[in-house]
């Protein structure tokens, strides 16, 4: 192995072709791993604040593992009073300013697919993922995580890790300048039952009123019909699903690609244009997910992920339509 | 100790007042801060002042460095904000983070080392301890060559490159610093190490 | 002392022997030539851009006239203060896991888009930003379909109910 050393002198500096850039601490890797099975299986409830820019908000969230089902629900403590509810693959979110309730029921193959053990390996191709300090806060000592990208096509994290549980206590998307995009951190965190179930009801569940419900219809589908290219793949993300979905009622069906390096996803969202208005590409941001928005032959083309905004962009521009 | 480890032990020092601790993060990061400057600022010679700038608004700012990303994160987002700033008193346009973050601009900032406008004192200094250090490389015996090659373009730890190299991690250890000292033996005469240049 | 300073720079020094280390350099400058030359033969094996000057003793004299910097000790209590945690921390059974600092809450959406958008400047040629009610389907399904251990759990929904409102 050693054999392949090359030695290049004419351009002044060394080249090793075939040896993977390795500075990983398994250490971090295992912990990971860990973080990635405890969300699904522990029970727990507790308050965060979730940060980004300037806007800052307080939510408790309350995860229940019983018998086989798993119920989440998830409450905004300030402003409005939104709701997300969800019961295994069904996810319900209930938003009382607008009196509307969207009903979306995600695939279960997807649930965390990309966290098993081999490609969680995979990432350090991407990042560079080690082990920082270890804070001790309020008597809990939670090891700090460092995953930094090694090119510009996604953000970075930290992960601030219970060891013992392996709950996720703090998470930053990191940004290129070091800056953290958003920050989601528990104030305070129960683990383990009994647990009421009476937590894990909406409180709009049962009242009266006239909601507007949008169930969202949406199938798997085998690839994306063949009908669509990307000219540029971002190096590491790979589709791992596609989707036809019926997102609004007044709206045509849109096929949803998803694509993830492990830790970043985007989805893109094509659908017919149907008649509607063509209108000038469009960047838009809601809160650390970034998107864009343009049009390629008769479709409507929306792209969203956390990933920095050009990356996102030069992937999507990249999109051509086979059937021209 | 890790890198950063080591880094924020560095810090501390200096945190504690003790400003000399402080020279050893600059000579350590300077070429990489330097670099990521460049890429704003063209001209080599403000570069450098900027760069200078930039570590001593660090050190004024050290106080308030906590260790919640390693050094060189916060160092860089200095290095960053300083060039901007300079940009801007000086008239022109700072770029925005896309231009800084793209790969275009890596790789102009790549293609400007070569062709800009640094005296040809200083670009023929440069050469010559490329050329050095790389003529050095050349001539060390292959285990020596191989184990400091391992540590420093591949970046791998020593018990990695003990496992690769199929040898205890004190043979890893003792094999890089005596690659180490081999090249830094042929690249002193070129240095300058007078008086004026201790600190 | 220099077999120990090259294991230093790389970050395999015995975590006892490194405050040594640092004292010792303190007071030797032959020492502190090798770091600077075992320094330079890593950045030019790196391709760490422009080799030539080293710019220590410049940073170094402009520093002799600058007050001595002093931090607070000990060392990261800042991090985790604050009543928010003796608060929680008093109630039995509650972990306290977090801290964060609060800021002001933006009273509109317009408003928390500006202060984005000076926390990270998204280039204006690119980046819109503002609350945009005709996506939030879009970002319901790419929260609820999106893999990652990101967020745990339902955690990953705040992002949606996070931008589709809050004091309008």
């Amino acid at each position: 192995m050693i054999g392949v050393l090359t030695f290049c002198l004419a351009g002044g500096f060394l080249a090793l072709p075939a040896l993977a850039q390795q500075q990983v601490s398994s250490e971090a890797l295992q912990l990971l791993q860990k973080v990635a099975t405890a969300a699904q299986k522990v029970t727990y409830t507790g308050v965060f604040v979730y940060q980004n820019g300037s806007r800052s908000e307080t939510s408790r969230i309350t995860h229940l593992i019983d018998g086989g089902n798993e119920l989440e629900r998830l409450e905004v403590l300030d402003g409005s009073p939104r709701e997300v509810v969800r019961r295994n693959e069904e996810v319900k979110c209930f938003l009382p300013e607008n009196k509307l309730l969207i009903v979306e029921r995600r695939s279960a193959r997807q649930f965390f697919p990309t966290l098993l053990p081999g490609s969680l390996a995979g990432l350090t191709e991407y990042y560079q993922i080690r082990k920082g300090s270890i804070g001790r806060v309020a008597g809990v000592d939670s090891q700090s995580i460092l995953i930094e990208p090694r090119d510009e096509f996604r953000y970075g994290h930290q992960f601030w890790v219970d060891p013992q549980s392996g709950l996720l206590l703090k998470a930053s998307l990191i940004n290129e300048l070091g800056q953290p995009l958003e920050t989601f951190a528990f104030t305070e965190l129960k683990i383990g039952g009994p647990m009421d179930k009476e937590m894990l009801k909406s409180q709009f569940e049962a009242k009266e009123g006239n909601w507007q419900i949008q169930q969202v219809h949406s199938s798997e589908v085998k690839g994306d019909d063949g009908q669509w290219i990307f000219r540029i793949t971002l190096p590491g993300f790979r589709r791992i699903s596609s989707t036809k979905r019926q997102l609004r009622p007044d709206a045509p069906e849109s096929m949803q690609l998803i694509f993830s390096d492990g830790l970043a996803a985007m989805s893109v969202f094509l659908e017919p244009m149907a008649g509607r208005r063509k209108e000038e590409p469009e960047v838009f941001a809601m809160g650390a997910v970034n998107g864009y928005r343009r049009q390629v032959a008769d479709y409507q083309v929306i792209v969203m992920g956390d990933v920095p905004p050009a990356a996102l962009r030069r992937f999507a521009d990249s999109l051509e339509s086979k059937r021209k | 100790m890790g890198d950063r480890e080591a880094d924020q032990a560095l810090v501390e020092r200096v945190q504690a007042g003790d400003k000399q601790a402080y020279g050893l993060l600059v000579t350590k990061y300077q070429r990489k801060l330097l670099r990521l400057i460049s890429r704003l600022v063209r001209d080599p010679a403000e570069a450098e002042d900027v760069a200078q700038e930039a570590f001593i608004k660090a050190y004024r700012a050290l106080p308030s460095f906590r260790g919640d990303s390693a050094f060189y994160t916060w160092l860089y987002r200095i290095g960053v904000n300083t060039a901007k700033n300079w940009l801007v008193a000086n008239g022109r346009r700072a770029p925005t983070s896309t231009e800084l973050d793209n790969e275009d601009a890596e790789n102009y900032g790549e293609g400007d080392l070569l062709r800009d406008v640094d005296t040809p004192e200083r670009l023929l200094m440069t050469k010559q301890i490329g050329d050095t250090v790389n003529a050095a490389m050349a001539e060390l015996p292959e285990e020596l060559r191989t184990a400091i090659a391992l540590r420093e373009i591949e970046g791998l730890s020593y018990e990695e490159i003990a496992q690769m190299m199929d040898c205890p991690i004190g043979t890893v250890r003792s094999r890089i610093f005596r690659a180490r000292e081999a090249i830094a033996v042929r690249l002193r005469p070129l240095l300058d190490t007078g008086p004026d240049r201790r600190w | 002392m220099t077999k120990e300073l090259s294991a230093l720079l790389d970050g395999e020094l015995e975590t006892h022997e490194v405050p040594t280390m640092w004292r010792t350099m303190k007071a030797d400058a032959s020492l502190r030539d090798t770091w600077r030359d075992y320094q330079l033969i890593r950045d030019v094996l790196r391709r760490e851009g422009k080799l030539a000057e080293d710019i220590t003793p410049g940073v170094m004299g402009r520093l002799r006239d600058e007050p001595v910097v002093l931090a607070p000790s000990p060392r990261r209590q800042s991090d985790w203060h604050g009543s928010l945690l003796a608060l929680a921390a008093s109630v039995t059974g509650i972990a306290v896991v977090g801290w964060l600092a609060l800021a002001q809450q933006p009273s509109s959406r317009e408003q928390s888009a500006m202060a984005r958008a000076v926390v990270q400047p998204p280039p204006a040629a690119l980046a819109a930003t503002r609350a945009m009610p005709e996506y939030r389907e879009y970002l319901l399904a790419h929260q609820a379909n999106a893999p990652g251990l990101h967020l745990q759990g339902g955690a990953q929904h705040i992002r949606t109910v996070s931008a589709m409102g809050g004091g309008q």
